[in-house]
């Protein structure tokens, strides 16, 4: 694998984020990803055999804050059996942690919405957390994403499933507000935690990107929280850790709309709290139950997680 | 099947689906059926009771089946979908060929299979099944499979060792 040119602006920001740790950073941006792959128990209900199976042909370790996924020695999963059948998904560890905030109840009636759902991967997650009961709105703006979302979820065996091509950074109509139990927003962003997987990112990468990005993003968690029921929870996700584009989206929701951060309890997972002050601007104190899951603290992605509460 | 579309399309599946595989209504006690009127979807009960007003709706559950007409004689015929066919086959009773370890090889990576002699299998739809794992749907004539496995399915690079 060639080498990963970190853009200096990159380094300089990281330096102010992590201090010393920042070294560890960018030598694990280089460090090639870990596969991992979710059980998908829509589709495999004997998980030990199931497992057992699979240890006998390759190499697994489990995932310690997931129990139904593994990292795995094969280089292509997408070539196995079970990929065909729809019994494992090739999902990194990372990103499955913004369903498991959610703490969708498995026998429960919920009605959930994935505001940017495509390609499917935690919306086919949260479908076998809840056991394929109450109903999903995997919502994509865009009409080539969700050919592949509906590709994934039939795979997969999604049957609690509607999907929508809503654009979340318009707008949405007033009969959608205060409708749906559970919300992920699993923002498009600028994909600085992919680094491993995608050498390609950090030459697209700038602060200019990153700020572009952010007015989108305050556009969707507006709507998404409109969306939300009294009570219910959003979690807001994306697999970058620019903090324009995680505390600072926080921050504006916090100042705006009747919303309280959550603390997100994940045994098992390795995590840092979310900055409080950036570019010389003061945040939010609460912004401290934000999780930033940095690629050397759990051999993943990079990851940014908070969970909301509307008030 | 008559040479038009029957007028309840969901009834006819869940007919159709008992008389062919021997796949009993009452499994699908807790989903319900939708159709455009070509393809039949499934889904969780538990949507029936959500208020869907101000969705505008792709798509709804999973595609279970698609009515279309034979270019041969011009009939109206049913075709079951390879991601059904994955998670229900099992309740199948009947019209189930059994394929064995070299053939699913080929079957998976998109070829027919020639050379077949199932027993107690009618000509038509059969469901192929590879030990306990359902394959998906496949369509039986003479001794040959045609692969009704979807092309963007197939895993056309797969190689043994993955097996």
């Amino acid at each position: 694998m060639g080498d990963i040119v970190i853009p200096s602006e990159f380094n300089e920001r990281y330096s102010k984020l992590l201090g010393e740790d920042n070294k560890i950073f960018l030598d694990f941006c280089k460090k090639p990803l870990k596969k991992c792959i979710r059980i998908n128990t829509l589709k495999v209900k004997n998980t030990d055999k199931f497992i057992e199976n699979l240890d006998e042909r390759y190499k697994l370790e489990k995932v310690p804050f997931c129990p139904y996924a593994y990292f795995i020695d094969h280089l292509n999963p997408g070539k196995m059996p079970e990929y065909f059948f729809g019994e494992i998904y090739i999902q990194d560890a990372a990103s499955l942690i913004p369903p498991i905030a959610l703490n969708l109840n498995p026998d429960g009636d919920e009605f959930v919405f994935d505001a940017c759902a495509a390609p499917g991967s935690k919306t086919t997650q949260m479908a076998q957390i809840m056991n394929n009961k109450g109903c999903i709105v995997a919502n994509d703006a865009s009409n080539d994403r969700i050919k592949a979302l509906f590709f994934n979820l039939e795979s997969y065996g999604v049957m609690n499933i509607i999907v929508t091509g809503i654009n979340m950074e318009r707008p949405v109509p007033e009969k959608l507000y205060n409708k749906f139990t559970q919300i992920l927003v699993d923002a498009p962003c600028s994909c600085e935690g992919t680094v491993r997987k995608d050498r390609k990112v950090l030459s697209r990468w700038s602060v200019r990107l990153l700020n572009f990005l952010s007015v989108q993003q305050k556009k969707i968690i507006k709507n998404a929280i409109n969306m939300l029921k009294k009570d219910g929870i959003l979690v807001y996700s994306t697999c970058t850790l620019a903090p324009e584009e995680n505390e600072e989206v926080i921050d504006y929701a916090l100042g705006n709309f009747d919303v309280e951060v959550e603390e997100i309890e994940i045994k098992n997972l390795k995590i840092r709290e979310g900055i409080t002050e950036w570019n010389g601007n003061d945040l939010s104190k609460d912004l401290k139950k934000c999780i930033r899951i940095y690629p050397q603290d759990n051999d993943t992605e990079g990851f940014f997680v908070t969970k909301l509460r509307k008030i | 099947m008559s040479k038009h579309k029957p007028n309840n399309l969901i009834a006819e599946f869940l007919n159709y689906l008992d008389e062919r595989f021997g796949i009993k209504k009452e499994i699908f006690f807790d989903y319900g059926f939708d159709t455009d009127g070509e393809r039949i979807s499934i889904f969780s009960e538990g949507i029936n009771n959500k208020n869907l007003d101000g969705l505008i709706i792709k798509s709804i559950g999973l595609r279970a089946g698609k009515y279309f007409k034979d270019i041969r004689n011009g009939r109206v015929k049913l075709k079951i979908s390879t991601n059904f066919a994955q998670i229900f086959g099992r309740y199948a009773t009947k019209n189930v060929l059994q394929i064995n370890d070299d053939e699913v090889k080929e079957y998976i990576r998109g070829s027919d299979l020639e050379n077949i002699r199932p027993l107690n299998v009618e000509e038509g739809e059969v469901i192929i099944k590879w030990n306990e794992n359902v394959i998906g749907g496949g369509n039986y004539s003479q001794g040959k499979i045609k692969n009704q496995i979807p092309k963007k399915k197939r895993l056309t690079k797969i190689s043994d060792e993955n097996f």
